[in-house]
């Protein structure tokens, strides 16, 4: 591993764990606890994006741990849930942009950013779930399931166009070429 | 929009749709509840508070007197009691599984027994 890329991904790590912390300030007008906005979710798009499966890994691994870490929830119920849920979105985000996109014989064919940022935002809902039952052992923490499935379009859908649009900026000012990002 | 994502976005719903109505029966219907009266740990009563029953009363004799419970669909409560205090009457209706009015003087106990398990709250 490079200097460089040692440098980017301590810099996109720090840039998660601002994230992870920020989120916990906004206050959703919604009156169901759990549903948010997954900005930390941009950044493990972002290093899938640029480098691949075991860098975004590393930086959604480190960032859950740090985060809770900073915010004092570490070894918690809100971190086993929000580790869960970070684990199991980053491997289905690489799943829909490395492994399915062939399926479709045409790049243009495969999934956009914002549609795989909506599948990532359903994985880490179903993730969390799926951890909180297992934590609570019991089964009326599934009637969030439905809830949870439908607010991760949303916000899915919010986290991806703000990636969009921050690759877009990366491009045009030069400071992205993906290619020569792969590489290092 | 492509192809692709509509097929993703369109499987999200469908989960959403499936989780809603084919998982969980339980947000349609009411579980009927079952309600226990005791009087000295020795239950007296078992009833299912469901819109088969007609508002009534049941009257419970115990040591210092005869306590009557009213009765109707979905909720119990002790209309009157032999007791000084009267917090079992100032407990009124009771609708929830787990939910109890106790008569201590006069030794009687109405519960809900909890047909399912569920839950007070959910805290973050």
């Amino acid at each position: 591993m490079s200097l460089r890329k040692q440098t980017i991904i301590a810099v996109l790590l720090s840039l998660a764990i601002i994230l992870h912390l920020f989120e916990a300030l906004i206050p959703i007008p919604f009156p169901i606890p759990g549903v948010k906005l997954g900005l930390a979710n941009i950044i493990t798009l972002l290093a899938l994006v640029l480098f691949d499966f075991k860098t975004a890994f590393l930086i959604a691994f480190l960032r859950t741990m740090l985060g809770s870490l900073l915010s004092g929830t570490i070894f918690n119920i809100a971190f086993f849930l929000s580790f869960a849920g970070a684990i199991s979105s980053t491997c289905f985000m690489a799943i829909l942009l490395f492994l399915l996109p062939p399926i479709f014989h045409h790049d243009d064919r495969g999934f956009s950013l914002v549609g795989i940022s909506i599948g990532g935002a359903a994985a880490h809902n179903l993730g969390q779930l799926a951890m909180a039952a297992l934590l609570i052992k019991h089964s009326g923490i599934f009637y969030y399931l439905p809830i949870m499935l439908l607010s991760s379009i949303p916000t899915g859908f919010l986290t991806g166009l703000i990636l969009r649009e921050l690759i877009k900026y990366m491009k045009l000012s030069g400071q992205l070429e993906i290619q020569q990002w792969n590489q290092l | 929009m492509n192809k692709a994502n509509k097929i993703l976005i369109a499987v999200v719903l469908a989960l959403v749709l499936f989780s809603y109505w084919g998982f969980f029966p339980a947000y349609r219907e009411n579980v009927p509840l079952t309600a226990v009266i005791s009087v000295n740990g020795d239950i007296v009563v078992q009833l299912k508070l469901d819109e088969s029953i007609s508002k009534h009363f049941i009257k419970v004799p115990g040591p210092l007197g005869t306590s009557v419970v009213e009765v109707k669909p979905g909720a119990i409560r002790m209309k009157s009691s032999p007791c000084p205090e009267h917090y079992c009457t100032k407990t009124g209706w009771i609708d929830r599984p787990g939910q109890v009015v106790a008569c201590i003087p006069n030794r009687v106990i109405i519960k809900i027994s909890p047909d399912k398990e569920s839950l007070d709250a959910i805290s973050h």
